[in-house]
């Protein structure tokens, strides 16, 4: 298994490769001039390009992309041109953070979702036609609402009118509590914003699972009717819900993007709006960069998650 | 003889004082509620800028009257970036400088006049070309890094005039002969030609805040990240994107603040700021509503909210693009004035944040000629202008945006009843800033605050900063006005001068040289017990004076 992981990880080398150059390339595509950003109002023409020489902007663009990338194998990935903070440090300040939040939603929509659609499977399979609707309709529903809209509702009411959770101040992981109250609105929002689409393969997995001979043999065994559904149906209709799981991380990520924004969390999602904002292409490539491996690791876990659930899968 | 001897005066309450002191005179900026509209500030009176008087409008406290705990939250809208004074820009980074910095001088939050500082005092010289500052002897930089002289002074403004540094305000020293101390506590200032305005360039703002060379050098490349000035305030601790502490400087020449600590958080959503506010979870909240007037209207409503507010602190500009054919005629720039009636869009959209306005410069500017009206709305003469000039059909124009709001569509409909189409030119601020100092633009708007009318004078109107150079975006070379500006800045006399400034005034309006639409109100809001929150002409809030009352 390892040497699966490890065959994995450099078979997508080229991808990532492709991802830094992309992003690389399509930074200096766009218009807009870090040092006009960086010198504000009043800069004199002189002025700037004294700026843009001191910030390395004035080099050929390949002599720039051979320094970032020979940098880069060095695990140097340079310095903010805003803060002229190292972008590792941005990176190790920003991670936690987007991490943490995200892996809570992930389990709190996950906890949801799986046996949301998991009873409206079992619903559909006993005829009982309008609970299924009923449960495939509220899931649509949560997923037709925008994250920013549900944000700005949750802070109305639970954080506004009941006072529970604050939605602004500092990240302090010192104070276990604290932190859960602060990010326990965004996990909601984040959480929520998964519910959609892992309750509709599960349902579509778990049903067609409990037509299967074994079910019907399992029933005439005189297992229970939860029994069937839990022990029976769902483990074997994991493979799928896996997937869509593994799959969501990557909308997880966009989703931070803007939850990190409304409640204020200094984030990879925040740390990217506001670099792209300014032109400060370092952190930018650091965190695309990121953003990459974390998507890579993610399907190699996901991947290594299925040998566990289902022994029939084979790496090689 | 004629030199001037401005005593020293106590521009703010420092806590000995403040105990001795009943109440304290002035009209309070500060309006409970914000349902008066209060009288304008604005005095247009000759010469105003030339007696140094404290117009300061706090409330002193007693010892009974003050909290516990000296300690506020304060919302900040964007990430402040360098603090480096040769580069620092922007007003939310502006207003965590002028709390750690001083200058030599510093400025009357309501009329903007020059007060003393560092310097405690100055003499001119009859011929105006030489300033001799006479420092306070028991200032003390931050961090350790030992007590303030005039070298630092020396050090500062040469590192700002110094070509390497590479500073964006060099040019505001350009008219600076030499900078030396002839003691520990006397610095001297010669000029090349005399300026009126001189004061202003040593103020606590951009090139006139002081630095200490030792903490330049110590920091190198990551200065910007850890200030050391010799302000109220010092920095303790900056995490990006999330928030920034600043605590009490003990060694502040004027006493240590009553505030122990500042807490600036960094949410830029416009509605989390609310609710955070609303939540109690901050304080103090800057930026009020960026031009929201419903949520304005609702923070204001909520008992128990104070709105701090600096009336008409800057003008919207109008830029029209040097390079646009069509803008070489003053007939049609005045007919695309004439076009649009920004009375009633400014009145209709935005009652609490900005009025109508037709200067560059902002009301309550001593120097603003108060002769020039808006040019009002009047689409059949412009239509007849429109025709005279050679496009009886009108013409597409771009303007640059980076967002297209309420007044910029009513706008279009405006300019389409005269037969000029307007399109928008949406882009990001990165791309906004670098094409609007380049100039390369059709129509582009521009809000500059700034204490110094010259600033804005000079900087819109002289052919020495067209774009990309400076501020003068259009292009704009009057010789008149050109010579006008230079005479009235050498001028001694300050009617003189207050005539001149007034001439170029009505020639840039009779030219329709710039358009202004409108002057901004900068709205801050407090909860009831933060009390001496004022919002100065640069839209900053000077934390010296404020401290958290006893109750509510």
């Amino acid at each position: 298994m390892l040497n699966y992981a490890i065959r994995r990880t450099t078979s997508v080398a080229p991808a990532i490769a492709g991802v830094v150059t992309l992003v690389f390339l399509m930074l200096r595509m766009i218009p807009g001039d870090p040092a006009a950003y960086i010198g504000g109002e009043g800069m004199s023409a002189e002025a700037l390009e004294g700026l843009r020489e001191r910030l390395g902007l004035n080099e050929p663009l390949l002599l720039q992309y051979v320094h970032y990338v020979t940098d880069l194998f060095r695990f140097d990935l340079g310095h903010s041109i805003h803060t002229n903070l190292p972008i590792t440090t941005v990176i190790a300040n920003a991670m936690p953070v987007t991490a943490i939040v995200a892996i809570l939603a992930i389990i709190v929509g996950t906890l949801i979702s799986v046996p949301l659609g998991a009873v409206a499977a079992y619903a559909k399979y006993r005829g009982n036609d309008a609970a299924d609707s009923g449960l495939t309709v509220f899931a649509m529903v949560i997923d037709t609402l925008p994250s920013f809209w549900v944000s700005l509702l949750l802070m109305l009411f639970l954080s506004l009118q009941l006072g529970w959770f604050p939605i602004s101040g500092p990240i302090d992981w010192g104070d276990p509590i604290y932190m859960a109250k602060r990010l326990a609105l965004p996990v909601i929002v984040l959480g929520t914003a998964q519910i959609a689409s892992v309750a509709r393969v599960t349902r579509t997995s778990v049903l067609q699972t409990l037509e299967e001979d074994y079910i019907r043999t399992a029933r005439s065994l005189g297992a229970s009717e939860r029994s069937i559904l839990f022990r029976h149906a769902l483990p074997n209709a994991a493979l799928p819900i896996i997937t869509i799981t593994g799959l969501s991380v990557g909308r997880l990520f966009s989703g931070t993007v803007i939850t990190e924004s409304i409640f204020s969390l200094p984030g990879m999602g925040t740390q990217l709006i506001n670099s792209i904002y300014s032109r400060d292409y370092p952190v930018v490539q650091g965190l695309i960069l990121s953003y990459a491996v974390i998507f890579v690791v993610v399907n190699v876990v996901t991947d290594l998650v299925y040998t566990r659930v289902d022994p029939r899968v084979r790496l090689s | 003889m004629n030199a001037q001897r401005i005593p020293l005066r106590l521009p703010r309450l420092p806590r000995v004082f403040a105990f001795a002191t009943l109440a304290f005179v002035a009209t309070l900026v500060i309006a409970c509620g914000g349902s008066d509209e209060e009288e304008s500030t604005s005095t247009p009176e000759a010469g105003a800028s030339e007696s140094p008087t404290a117009a300061a409008t706090l409330v002193a406290a007693g010892d009974a009257d003050l909290a516990d705990v000296q300690e506020i939250t304060v919302r900040q809208y964007f990430e402040p970036g360098t603090l480096d004074p040769a580069f620092l820009f922007r007003i939310e980074t502006e207003n965590i400088a002028f709390n750690i910095y001083s200058g030599l001088t510093t400025f009357d939050p309501v009329t903007g006049a020059p007060m003393p500082d560092l310097a405690k005092s100055w003499d001119i010289s009859d011929d105006g070309l030489e300033y001799t500052f006479h420092l306070v002897d028991n200032a003390q930089w931050q961090h350790g890094y030992g007590a303030f002289t005039s070298a630092d002074v020396v050090y500062s403004y040469n590192r700002v005039m110094d070509e390497a540094t590479g500073s964006p305000y060099r040019a505001e020293f350009n008219n600076v002969d030499s900078v030396t101390a002839t003691d520990d506590y006397t610095v001297v200032i010669k000029l090349k030609q005399p300026d009126g305005n001189f004061l202003y360039q040593v103020g606590n703002y951009h090139q006139g805040q002081i630095v200490n060379q030792k903490a330049v050098e110590d920091f190198g490349d990551d200065y910007g990240r850890n200030p050391v000035g010799t302000g109220p305030f010092y920095i303790d601790s900056w995490t990006p994107d999330s928030e920034m502490v600043l605590l009490a400087h003990e060694g502040y020449f004027r006493g240590r603040p009553t505030l122990d600590k500042i807490t600036w958080v960094l949410i830029r959503d416009v509605s989390a700021a609310e609710t955070a506010f609303l939540n109690g979870e901050v304080d103090v909240m800057s930026n009020l509503g960026q031009g929201n007037t419903e949520l304005i209207d609702r923070v204001a409503a909520t008992e128990g909210v104070q709105i701090a507010k600096s009336e008409d602190y800057a003008t919207s500009v109008t830029m029209f693009g040097a390079d646009f054919e069509p803008f070489q005629s003053r007939d049609v720039r005045l007919a695309y004035a004439l076009a649009i009636d920004y009375t009633s869009i400014v009145e209709q959209l935005t009652p609490r944040t900005a009025r109508p306005w037709s200067s560059i410069l902002p009301p309550w500017m001593p120097v603003y000629n108060p002769d020039l009206t808006p040019y009002g709305y009047d689409p059949e003469q412009a239509k007849e202008l429109l025709a005279g000039a050679g496009y009886p059909d009108g013409f597409t124009v771009h303007s640059l945006v980076t967002g297209v709001n309420d007044a910029a569509l009513l706008e279009q409909a405006m300019l389409a009843e005269v037969g000029i189409d307007l399109q928008f030119d949406v882009v990001e601020p990165a791309v906004f800033n670098q094409r609007r100092n380049a100039g390369d633009f059709e129509l582009a708007g521009r809000l500059y605050p700034a204490v110094n009318p010259d600033t804005l004078l000079f900087g819109f109107l002289h052919p020495d900063n067209a774009a990309p150079a400076g501020l003068n975006g259009s292009k704009y070379d009057n010789p008149d006005v050109t010579r006008l500006l230079e005479e009235a800045r050498a001028s001694l006399d300050p009617e003189e001068r207050l005539a001149k400034y007034y001439e170029a005034q009505q020639l840039v309006y009779d030219d329709v040289a710039y358009m202004a639409t409108r002057a901004s109100t900068n709205l801050w809001a407090a909860w009831g017990p933060i009390k001496n929150i004022q919002v100065n002409r640069l839209a900053n809030v000077d934390f010296y004076p404020v401290y958290v009352g006893a109750g509510s």
